[in-house]
């Protein structure tokens, strides 16, 4: 028995070495990486946060939808696909205190009265748990971080350390050129495959007694605070939708923000059922012919149209 | 309970402290197991437990009862009463909505409409694996082969023990239950060797299977709309997700049995490194395809009454051996292939000098197996064939590309390893017990850390739900 609490001793002392190691290792190549989505992006955002003057937050429907041709030449585009609401709201808090700044935060309606929205949209941050405390403080403030995580850091970038090495030997595209806004070209396939979503009944089911999540309403505290004790103007929108069922979240969620004093843009309808399919890739994505046409609405809206 | 939560990871090293603090007292010890084990699958549902309760009831009891007469009838009739009481709950929570419908379905294709019956019944998780292994007790008690045990609770805990409870490996009683009835002395060499297992078991599920489960989860989900590069790589991906999927577990299930000091029978030995078929299924999931052999093949009379009855009790064992992972046609289509496989080898080369294609009979027989995983996958009759059409349209266009050189990477990993065992020609049950501490430790940390950098979000055992 006295063997076996040895080679159990031995595993946790060579596996905490062996992960503070690799976690050192993975973590100086990963500070070099600036291209890729997982890593990249958010280090090119902790790069350039201080000197930007507009930041657009939000998920894939802010990556994909805003070209920023039409935007000041010091704006960035922060769109991240699978993120929302707390993401965004850790990243805002990053923002340097007392510089005048811009923050556009795209919104999803539905997703604000989704009561079991409680913020796991935070999780890719976690690669910075160990490495920037205020992020840390935000992802246990609402993720239940797997405890192991606390002991073996190397957790911090579970699943994207074969990207994160990819994209430090080969980058994928030049970030110094790159403003954030990735368009999509859907292929003769994709277009197909929208073609026969759209044959298809919506059976979408519209809730009758719409509340604001706690998440939501607490975080636009939190980011209202922020922004108001730094300098900062906070613009929300929704942005388009090939078709929206359900107009009432929107309505109730422009009437919340506009109780909080937060202006609200909703373009989710600007589009339409009877636009063109070439605007589209899917029901909640645009094209980039689509996205050119939006960006170019939204800067007027914002009356910084260039 | 699932091996790969964080509460197995607390559980496991409970119970093994206690345990082996009363290894002086194997009666203390096999109580605890039996707690455990029960704690273990209450985990999951504890309302189930009345199930495997009641199974092992039956099967003490019948045990004794055949073993105590002389009288054939009187044997027969107590081997039935097991074979009903185990079947009949069996047949009850795993195929009796599929049996009504098929019934349903044969009948309106006759002109008749029948509503089929149809019960709202939960599978309850390893009723076909303690099934099979509660049988074996019985069968092997009639068959003479083994004395029923005196022991209660080594019988009960025979029955669930936690590591193969769930998901296997059978374990025969005349392996298994004198393990249980006899003391354990702890042995160095043994604990190295499940914790090295149980490592290994770990990598290969919740690194190599679920990685590959994403993409094969996302192609055979709208196989609609891809290409036969793409349905084919995902096959291949899917041959190996179910592969490291069950071997991983049964790797995890061997190796924590060996840190109680019991040794199982190995359940899966590299697999698809087979020159023909029938190599195969020695390979692949042994404890099943052994029971198979020995308690349906044979007793069907196997190959001992002429070749076309030999050929009639292979596909029987072979669609059976289907039907058993599940109620639906896809399950039996595959023990069918597999069925007709195996017969046609045997038509080719029993009478021949050559037992298999040599080198070309790993490719020959990867491909029959890759063919027959497509109805295993498939959602239904539907998908599997639509994947089939599309495949041999033989569209070369290139294919859905998410993240497949990550996956091409780790698979690498795990065949690497796999094709080392293979090289080196012992089993993987023994490797850790041949290394050093220092060493093995050292291997095990690496191990750890690579999990801790590539693991993917937890997903169930494939087969659980068999």
């Amino acid at each position: 028995m006295k063997n076996a609490l040895k080679l159990i001793l031995l595993i946790f002392i060579f596996s905490f070495l062996l992960d503070k190691a690799v976690y050192w290792t993975i973590r100086k190549m990963g500070d070099q990486v600036y291209s890729g989505e997982a890593v990249g992006k958010l280090n090119h955002y902790l790069l350039l946060k201080d000197s930007v003057d507009i930041i657009i937050f939000g998920s894939s429907r802010t990556n994909h939808h805003l070209q920023l041709d039409y935007f000041p030449s010091s704006t960035f585009n922060m769109g991240v696909d699978g993120t929302a609401l707390v993401y965004c709201k850790a990243l805002i808090k990053l923002l340097p205190p007392k510089k005048p700044q811009r923050v556009i935060l795209h919104v999803d309606t539905r997703l604000a009265f989704d009561p079991e929205y409680t913020g796991f949209d935070i999780e890719p941050l976690k690669i910075k748990y160990h490495q920037i405390p205020a992020l840390r403080r935000e992802i246990d403030q609402h993720l239940a971080i797997n405890p192991l995580q606390k002991l073996y850091w190397t957790l911090d970038y579970n699943g994207i350390t074969l990207g994160l090495v990819k994209n430090y030997l080969q980058p994928k595209y030049n970030y110094q050129t790159y403003d954030g806004y990735d368009p999509l070209f859907p292929n003769q396939v994709q277009k197909e495959i929208f073609k026969g979503i759209l044959k298809q009944v919506d059976s979408t089911q519209c809730e009758d007694s719409l509340r604001l999540s706690p998440t939501f309403r607490n975080s636009f505290e939190e980011i209202q605070s922020f922004c108001q004790e730094n300098n900062k103007t906070l613009v929300v929108f929704t942005s388009p939708l090939y078709r929206d069922p359900c107009l009432e979240d929107n309505k109730l969620f422009a009437e919340e923000l506009s109780k909080m004093g937060i202006t609200y843009y909703d373009f989710s309808t600007l589009f339409g059922e009877n636009s063109s399919l070439d605007y589209w890739k899917d029901l909640r994505h645009l094209a980039h012919p689509g996205a050119e046409i939006f960006s170019k609405i939204f800067a007027d809206t914002l009356g910084i149209s260039l | 309970m699932l091996f790969n939560s964080l509460d197995y990871l607390i559980f496991l090293p409970t119970v093994f402290i206690i345990y082996w603090i009363f290894h002086k007292k194997n009666q203390a010890q096999n109580v605890l197991l039996l707690v455990s084990s029960y704690v273990f699958y209450a985990w999951w549902d504890w309302r189930f437990l009345s199930l495997i309760i009641f199974s092992s009831c039956v099967d003490y009891i019948v045990g004794k009862k055949i073993f105590a007469t002389d009288k054939d009838s009187q044997r027969r009739n107590w081997l039935l009463l097991s074979l009903a009481a185990n079947l009949g709950l069996l047949i009850t929570f795993k195929y009796f909505n599929f049996f009504t419908e098929s019934f349903a379905t044969s009948m309106s294709l006759l002109g008749w409409e029948v509503d089929p019956i149809t019960l709202k019944l939960i599978l309850p998780v390893g009723i076909s694996f303690y099934t099979f292994q509660t049988l074996s007790y019985t069968i092997d008690i009639y068959r003479k082969q083994l004395k029923p045990s005196k022991d209660l609770v080594a019988f009960f805990t025979y029955v669930s023990f936690f590591p193969q409870l769930v998901a296997g490996p059978i374990e025969r009683a005349s392996n298994l239950l004198p393990q249980i009835e006899n003391k354990r002395t702890f042995r160095f060499i043994q604990f190295k060797e499940g914790l090295f297992q149980i490592s290994i078991g770990f990598f290969r599920k919740i690194v190599i299977a679920d990685n590959l489960g994403v993409y094969v989860d996302l192609v055979y989900g709208n196989p609609e709309i891809h290409h036969s590069l793409t349905l084919i790589i995902a096959t291949v991906f899917y041959a190996f997700q179910i592969y490291y999927d069950f071997a991983g577990y049964s790797d995890i299930a061997i190796g924590s049995a060996k840190l109680f000091g019991f040794s199982f029978n190995q359940n899966f030995d590299l697999p698809y490194f087979s020159k023909s078929l029938t190599i195969f299924w020695r390979k692949w999931h042994k404890s099943l395809s052994f029971w198979l052999r020995d308690y349906l093949y044979i007793s069907l009379g196997g190959n001992r009454k002429g070749n076309l009855i030999t050929y009639r009790n292979l596909m029987l064992t072979m669609l059976l051996g289907g039907l058993w992972h599940g109620s639906s046609w896809n399950f039996i289509i595959w023990g069918g292939i597999h069925g007709i496989g195996l017969a046609i080898e045997r038509l080719f080369f029993s009478r021949s000098k050559r037992k298999n294609l040599g080198v070309l009979g790993y490719l020959s027989t990867f491909s029959i197996v890759l063919f027959a995983w497509i109805f295993f996958r498939a959602a239904d009759l539907d998908s599997a064939f639509q994947i089939i059409q599309n495949i041999v349209r033989f569209d070369l266009s290139i294919p859905f590309m998410e993240d497949f050189y990550k996956l091409a990477i780790i698979l690498f990993i795990g065949f690497c390893f796999d094709l080392f065992i293979y090289r080196i020609k012992k089993p993987l049950e023994s490797l850790g017990g041949e290394i050093k501490t220092v060493p093995l430790a050292f291997i095990l940390a690496v191990i750890i850390i690579l999990i801790s950098l590539l693991y993917s979000t937890s997903e169930n055992f494939i087969y659980f739900q068999f």
